[in-house]
């Protein structure tokens, strides 16, 4: 359970407080300041930046779709490039993680 | 969402053929609290914007996450840049990305596009025209509306945690329009005519600092440094 828990703040602190580390940390280097990271952080501050409250019901976890924005999405590179050889447009490519028609992405 | 904002999606749609991909899965942190309250977030800023030719070649990306203005000007450079490059044919895409790199190596703003075309013809044909000139010449070709939009410092916000994650999203941008595009600039001067998949993985790890081939996204050393419980694990 210890492990579990001390895992799972790691994670939190690891992963959600690049924001949290941005313009403290002077002695990083610039290119490093978005990936700035605390082990140590409090919980709640870890907690307190942005976090959805998602209601567990003890299944696994589903992230709900969402509309991914006002933009009309081609559904893959190849059919964006032959749309632009048509319309004289230049080709936009957006890459991320996860997807983003996804709520959490 | 940046491109739930009507200005950016339009001028997208406008000017663009958009298409987004995912690069992989993206790492969601998830802490069950166990009464039925679960919070959850994800790792922002690992995003690239890349404008192409009509064949796929890569012309600029945009590293990271930007402010909503600061980004839309950059896809406002580089629907001029396909016009200078691609279809005017001014300048090589090697002479454009060594003169970026020129300017950003010393500490100076880089020259940029400007739509040299009549107001007229803008309005009636949607015409563009595009020219390369150095950034205070192109202060003079902006409008009076577009230099204000330029010099407001931040949106109206009030909540202490709007002004806080805007003034990182600030520092975001700033880093990015310099130290990332210069990186960028260099790496594409080098690379040549490419498509998109020959660089993703080399900008993802040496300039976004996510490293797509770590299942950790280089971030192993933090999370398991100073571990408490390795010689537990280890017995086990």
């Amino acid at each position: 359970m210890r492990k579990c828990l001390w895992l799972v703040i790691a994670a939190g602190a690891a992963w959600g407080l690049e924001s949290a580390g941005r313009g403290q940390e002077k002695s990083i280097t610039k290119a490093d300041i978005t990936k700035t990271v605390r082990i140590e952080k409090p919980a709640n501050t870890i907690l307190a930046r942005q976090s959805a409250g998602v209601v567990s019901n003890g299944k696994d976890f589903v992230n709900p779709k969402v509309q991914p924005g006002g933009v009309h999405w081609h559904s893959t590179l190849t059919a964006a490039c032959e749309a632009a050889r048509k319309s004289g447009k230049p080709v936009l490519l957006f890459q991320m993680m996860g997807k983003l028609d996804d709520q959490f992405c | 969402m940046l491109f739930s904002k009507d200005e950016v999606a339009n001028f997208i749609n406008k000017n663009f053929e958009a298409v987004w991909e995912s690069v992989r899965p993206v790492p969601i942190v998830r802490i069950d609290f166990g009464n039925g309250t679960v919070l959850t977030r994800t790792l922002h800023g690992n995003i690239a914007t890349y404008v192409c030719s009509a064949n796929g070649q890569v012309l600029d990306i945009l590293p990271g996450i930007y402010e909503p203005q600061t980004y839309s000007n950059a896809l406002n450079q580089f629907r001029l840049l396909y016009n200078y490059v691609i279809v005017q044919r001014a300048i090589s895409l090697k002479a454009y990305h060594d003169g970026q790199i020129l300017a950003l190596k010393e500490n100076k703003a880089p020259p940029q596009f400007v739509n040299s075309a009549g107001l007229s013809k803008r309005l009636i044909e949607g015409g563009v025209i595009a020219l390369l000139v150095s950034a205070p010449e192109a202060q003079k070709w902006r409008s009076p509306q577009a230099k204000a939009k330029l010099q407001a410092d931040h949106p109206k916000l009030e909540a202490n945690d709007d002004i806080a994650n805007w003034k990182i999203l600030a520092e975001d941008t700033r880093i990015n329009e310099t130290i990332r595009r210069l990186q960028i600039h260099e790496m594409l001067a080098a690379a040549g005519p490419v498509q998109p998949k020959a660089v993703t993985k080399k900008l993802y790890k040496e300039i976004l600092h996510a490293d797509l081939d770590d299942p950790y996204l280089g971030l192993g050393r933090t999370l398991f440094a100073g571990y408490p419980f390795a010689r537990e694990d280890k017995v086990d």
